[in-house]
């Protein structure tokens, strides 16, 4: 399955988690926020999210800023 | 009087009253050391999508004790959006506040009233500390404090302009209007600007560009807080008032002549 990840397309297996999405960064699940089609997805609900294709995922991360 | 003097923001309680802005710093090593130098208890960061090999900076500033983070909703373009960014915002710093600045126009950055203040009353609803950046009009200001924001932030001129306290005396009207914290937020140079503000009964000053973008950012830091300190305590002290004839403050007694 496609999805956009961050504005680039990515593969997933199909009936992938957000959970794995963000597996994927690296970066620990506490310091990142995730929006999937425009709606932001609480930590917790991560491991429940199934992600479907043409999903469009953002991962969040802090950055300097005023 | 110091120690009771505490900025309070929302509940939240604060002793200083100057909030920095983490943009723009040649690195996070320097931008740390400038907020430490500033000795500031609220800093505000940005949101940005996560990519291989940029500093992520919620590790680092997690290390600074007793720091509070603001996230932004910088790069909403509406109300909508920045909803969106203040409840990502909040997923990551733990932090209820936020800073609302919603600025379509690229060219001058000037906050959208409209969209501003639909934001404000859905975020205050859902106990976010709603801190809005603003023009500064006292209307306005006092619609988002009856809307629930914690405080307002009017403008003293373009962010990132060093312009100054170019709308100074709509920043006076705000402050004499309003029963929440006023912070001037955006286009100051200098630190006796901060001062200025300060005097004036500002409760708060968040300055970025300003300390970012000195030859030496920590010395300004440094420089920053204590002008916002000396701009607090002349304000405690009552300023004199201001008259249009001089007043002698040595006698005029004549013995010298005859």
């Amino acid at each position: 399955m496609n999805i956009v990840l961050n504005g680039e397309h990515a593969e997933f297996p199909a009936g992938a988690l957000l959970t794995e999405v963000v597996e994927c960064t690296g970066l620990l699940p506490e310091r990142v926020a995730t929006i999937v089609n425009e709606n932001v997805v609480p930590r917790a609900q991560r491991s429940v999210t199934e992600l479907n294709d043409g999903d469009i995922v953002e991962i969040l991360t802090l950055a300097g800023g005023g | 009087m110091a120690e009771s003097d505490e900025l309070i923001i929302g509940g939240h309680r604060f002793g200083s009253r100057l909030i920095l802005g983490t943009g723009k710093f040649a690195d996070t090593a320097v931008m740390l050391d400038a907020v430490k130098a500033a000795g500031c208890e609220l800093v505000t960061v940005a949101l940005r999508r996560f990519s291989e090999g940029v500093d992520d900076l919620c590790a680092p500033l997690a290390e600074c004790a007793g720091l509070t983070l603001m996230p932004n909703t910088s790069g909403a373009r509406n109300a909508r959006e920045a909803v969106r960014a203040a409840q990502a915002g909040r997923e990551i710093s733990g932090s209820p506040f936020v800073k609302v600045e919603i600025h379509p126009n690229p060219h001058h950055l000037m906050p959208d009233p409209i969209e501003t203040y639909q934001a404000c009353c859905e975020l205050a609803k859902d106990d976010f500390v709603v801190l809005p950046y603003i023009a500064a009009d006292p209307v306005l200001a006092k619609r988002l404090e009856d809307a629930g924001c914690a405080a307002v932030m009017p403008l003293g001129s373009a962010i990132g302009s060093g312009q100054g306290l170019q709308t100074f005396a709509m920043i006076e009207l705000i402050i004499s209007e309003s029963s929440i914290p006023v912070i001037v937020d955006a286009g100051l140079r200098a630190p006796s600007e901060a001062a200025a503000a300060m005097e004036a009964g500002c409760s708060a000053v968040l300055v970025n560009s300003a300390v970012a973008a000195a030859e030496n950012p920590v010395v300004m830091a440094a420089a920053f807080a204590q002008a916002v300190a000396a701009g607090r305590m002349a304000y405690n002290a009552g300023l004199m008032s201001r008259g249009t004839d001089a007043v002698a403050t040595s006698p005029l007694t004549a013995f010298l002549g005859r």
